[in-house]
């Protein structure tokens, strides 16, 4: 009996020690913007509740999601080989006013996660738990999606991602 | 318990839907880790483990998988130190990449690669 009081006592401080559902309560948000795309970081501690079809679930702990969206924008043909440079070289993006961007029906295109802590998954890709460290890079595509998409991360932990969509004009072969 | 059967085995049902985007997953895990994934595999990890996996799914019902060419380098340290490079490209994108010249596929690999015939660091 003991026991479980002192377990349900440090589950309900680490609650209030910050809660959050999806982009409201205890949480920071920012914006990013390159060329192609927007870059969300998310990042939240205690206990924080996602209804995102991406990452939905409850985490007691700490966790952090980089989004990646793309614009609305594509190109008539695509340099391959440029493009390949460009994956070592994706710029930084540059940070934005969250207020500027509507991206309300919007689905990303990849994302990457690292959660700290208990975290109950009930979403697309994961339905269960984890205890302990736990992180997921993931990159999803449309049927439909005619284009490229460079991702990289590098040892400091930052994604950096851009899309390059192609009209439905057609490609011209390189 | 028995609810927790339930759940679980509803989910492994799940887990034979058929995916309707390409998914590409790279993950790790220290802990425990228990899940059963609709677009995915299912897992229990009582210690360390790193997953990786995709998913190509049919362009609709009696078509061909999407058209897909992808180079990647994953380079990992350690617990949750992971360098990576993805080049991915669909569509008509990837049937015309795929058609061209050996020497700009090869261009491309050793791009991703960072320059060289070998993963390397950035």
């Amino acid at each position: 009996m003991v026991k479980s009081r002192v377990l349900i006592a440090t589950i309900l401080f680490s609650i209030a020690g910050g809660c959050s559902i999806n982009n409201v309560g205890f949480v920071s948000e920012r914006y990013f913007e390159n060329e192609t795309s927007y870059l969300v970081t998310r990042e939240a501690w205690g206990g924080s509740l996602s209804t995102k079809n991406y990452n939905g679930g409850l985490a007691l702990g700490h966790r952090k999601i980089t989004l990646a969206y793309p614009k609305d924008s594509s190109s008539d043909s695509v340099d391959y080989q440029d493009l390949a440079r460009q994956v070592v070289q994706i710029p930084t993006a540059t940070e934005i006013d969250g207020k500027s961007v509507k991206l309300e029906g919007v689905d990303p295109y990849a994302w990457l996660e690292n959660n700290q802590g208990l975290v109950f998954n009930a979403n697309r890709f994961k339905f269960g738990f984890s205890l302990g460290l736990d992180s997921r890079n993931v990159l999803v595509l449309p049927p439909d999606f005619d284009g490229v998409v460079l991702m990289n991360q590098g040892m400091d932990g930052n994604l950096k991602a851009t899309i390059r969509k192609i009209n439905s004009r057609g490609v011209s072969p390189q | 318990m028995k609810t927790f059967i339930s759940v679980m085995c509803t989910g492994l049902l799940l887990a034979g839907c058929q995916a309707s985007h390409l998914v590409y997953v790279h993950e790790t895990s220290v802990g425990m880790d228990v899940a059963v994934s609709t677009e995915g595999t299912g897992r229990m990890v009582f210690g360390y483990d790193r997953d990786t996996y995709s998913i190509v799914p049919r362009k609709g019902d009696g078509k061909d998988a999407m058209a897909l060419v992808s180079m990647s380098c994953i380079r990992a340290h350690g617990l949750d130190d992971v360098d990576f490079r993805h080049f991915v490209t669909s569509g008509k994108a990837a049937v015309n990449l795929a058609k061209s010249k050996s020497e700009t596929l090869k261009g491309i690999k050793q791009a991703v690669q960072g320059g060289g015939e070998k993963c390397s660091a950035q």
